[in-house]
């Protein structure tokens, strides 16, 4: 062919795929990203749905409670697991229940008292393969609060389905600038851990309820409401009492008194009178997440930071509460990044964190001494049982044997699956 | 006199037919370019060499050099040249497949700012990125001399790609938990070229 017109061709070739392709001149962007999405049941529904089955994977630990050899462990917004430990070197999962939206729980007798959302469900446990429901008490728990989504009393989230998603798109320079804000919002519920009679299982200090008495006293944000577990299968709702600040996290009761731990503070409240808390005193602090137990005369109280509670501190302060009124610090000790914590006698467990969990002699709370540290587990809470300690970590459940304390040691494991 | 003027007739007509001879023989060329690059929103520029072999009107060359357009680039290229005519001054076509190399600056990565603390400092690089690849096509015009050497003007379509990719904290309805989020980016522009063929 004539390379004159060859020539030619080729040009014009090149030239209109160049003009057809003129489009081609947009940036564009492929972005692939992942969410969850809520899916929504009624509540009807839900609490229908609450039934024991057979032992479940842990997918997330959360707080912990012990009545007689089980351990009851939530796992967050999927419901509780049973673990028989009357052999504490070879724990066995008895059962699951789903319970959607559970982040809290407590025992008196054979009574499971559990949030739903927003609601407070009694249930028999006595076959923990066939539980009943006995009592369903809605709208206790208005703060229930999932980012964007309310648990509000109709529509309930029953499930978060994971949706990954590709979309391609034109490039706008404003959505692609470079100053981002930083999403962590980790939604921790913290329980207190309650003490009890003979009746009442035990608790650890991160809960949100308590059981004193015949009284099951449960924390919002900003108030207490105290119930009459006095017949356990049915309880029944008796007072909201405001705690007048809107940061509580953890109830712990001991004598006549329920500790409060919130960001900002540490709030006493009186229940000479079972039915009507009456606020005594007050320990502030910088903005932190702080538990709290108590004895007979100091409140023990661990502060730290993170990216749902703020501030900078990492420590535990020792306050003397003899004047309960008016509690005074005694000494803060510096930790790592402490969470839940549990006494017997002079000794004081604390989770700390990724630094493990710290057995300290709190003797003398002017010299608390660390006797013995357990390494290599991320903690979050712990309670005490028979010299063991039960303790739930990032990874899992943990069983410490501290019957000789030098030699504590990790005796099993229930790992997350 | 007569001797000594033709002979260097004879040795102008040598040369002349080196000359041509030499078009038709593979040889070296490099190309300095500067570069106009114009796409969405935006107007940029890059600057690159580009050197190869050349036989008869085909030549085949390496281009690299610094690409500013949004994300700063080097390109490296394998480009292939197609003239047409036997003349100083004569059209060609182009096209070129290759390799982007990230070289961002730091203003060009992502950055995030932390809501927790009571001062907000910017870390940058949380994110990471990944090379991709270019490509162009386009005409031009070549304006050489005897010794085929000269300006060459060109137009283009050019692209290039490349992904970041970094973790964000995503809401699974319970707690907030670490989730990769990936952009791949595909820039595309109209390319003006002015070089000069050594």
């Amino acid at each position: 062919m004539n390379m004159k017109y060859m020539k030619r061709i080729t040009t014009f070739a090149v030239l209109i795929a160049m003009l057809a392709l003129t489009s081609c001149f947009k940036d564009t962007v492929t972005e692939k990203y992942t969410f969850f999405r809520p899916i929504y049941k009624t509540k009807a529904a839900v609490i229908g749905g609450i039934v024991a089955a057979l032992p479940d994977a842990i997918k997330q630990p959360g707080k912990i409670f012990i009545k007689g050899n089980y351990v009851f462990l939530n796992d967050i917004d999927r419901g509780v697991h049973i673990i028989d430990f009357s052999s504490p070197s070879s724990p066995k999962k008895v059962a699951f229940i789903s319970i959607p939206g559970n982040v809290d729980m407590a025992v008196r007798g054979n009574i499971l008292y559990v949030d739903c959302y927003t609601s407070l469900v009694a249930i028999d446990v006595s076959n923990p393969l066939k539980v009943e429901k006995t009592a369903v008490l809605n709208g206790i728990f208005p703060h229930r609060r999932y980012q964007n989504f309310v648990a509000d009393t109709n529509a309930v989230i029953a499930e978060w389905q994971r949706v990954d998603t590709i979309i391609k798109k034109g490039y706008d320079a404003t959505e692609f600038d470079k100053n981002n804000w930083g999403i962590a919002l980790p939604f921790f519920s913290v329980a207190s851990s309650p003490t009890g009679t003979i009746t009442n299982g035990t608790g650890g200090s991160m809960a949100r309820f308590a059981l004193l008495q015949n009284r099951l006293y449960t924390v919002s944000n900003s108030d207490i409401k105290v119930f009459n577990t006095t017949a356990p299968e049915v309880p029944a709702f008796l007072a909201q009492v405001s705690v007048g600040v809107n940061d509580v996290e953890t109830i712990f009761p001991f004598g006549n008194h329920l500790f409060l731990g919130s960001n900002t503070g540490m709030h006493i409240f009186n229940v000479s009178n079972p039915n009507a808390p009456i606020k005594t005193g007050v320990f502030t602090h910088a903005r932190v997440c702080d538990p709290v137990i108590a004895d007979q005369n100091f409140a023990y109280v661990t502060l730290r930071n993170g990216t749902n509670c703020g501030g900078f501190t990492n420590q535990l302060d020792v306050l003397n509460i003899n004047n309960i009124s008016s509690p005074t610090l005694v000494k803060s000790y510096q930790l790592t990044n402490p969470h839940g914590l549990a006494k017997e006698e002079n000794l004081l467990f604390i989770c700390d964190g990724k630094a493990g969990l710290k057995i300290f002699d709190a003797t003398n709370p002017q010299a608390i001494n660390l006797l013995k540290t357990i390494e290599g587990i991320n903690t979050y809470d712990v309670i005490l049982n028979n010299k063991k300690a039960m303790v739930v970590a990032t990874d899992g459940l943990y069983c410490i044997d501290y019957s000789i304390l030098n030699n504590a040691k990790i005796i099993s494991k229930i790992a997350l699956q | 006199m007569k001797k000594n003027n033709i002979l260097i007739l004879v040795l102008l007509l040598f040369a002349n037919t080196c000359i041509a001879q030499k078009q038709e023989k593979l040889h070296f060329f490099g190309v300095p370019q500067v570069q106009l690059l114009n796409g969405t929103g935006k107007v940029s520029g890059a600057v690159n060499i580009s050197f190869g072999l050349q036989k008869a009107n085909n030549a085949y060359s390496i281009n690299t050099g610094i690409d500013y357009y949004r994300y700063r680039t080097i390109p490296i290229i394998a480009e292939y040249k197609r003239y047409f005519g036997n003349k100083n001054q004569k059209p060609f076509v182009y096209a070129g497949l290759g390799y982007s190399a990230n070289w961002l600056l730091d203003n060009q990565k992502r950055q995030i700012y932390n809501w927790w603390s009571s001062f907000w400092p910017t870390t940058a690089n949380d994110a990471t990125y990944k090379n991709g690849i270019t490509y162009q096509l386009g005409v031009g015009y070549a304006i050489h001399n005897k010794q085929q050497k000269g300006l060459q003007l060109s137009i283009g379509l050019q692209a290039k790609t490349l992904q970041e990719r970094f973790e964000e904290m995503v809401f699974n309805g319970t707690t907030s938990v670490p989730m990769q989020r990936v952009y791949n980016y595909q820039l595309n522009r109209l390319q003006l070229t002015l070089g000069y063929k050594l």
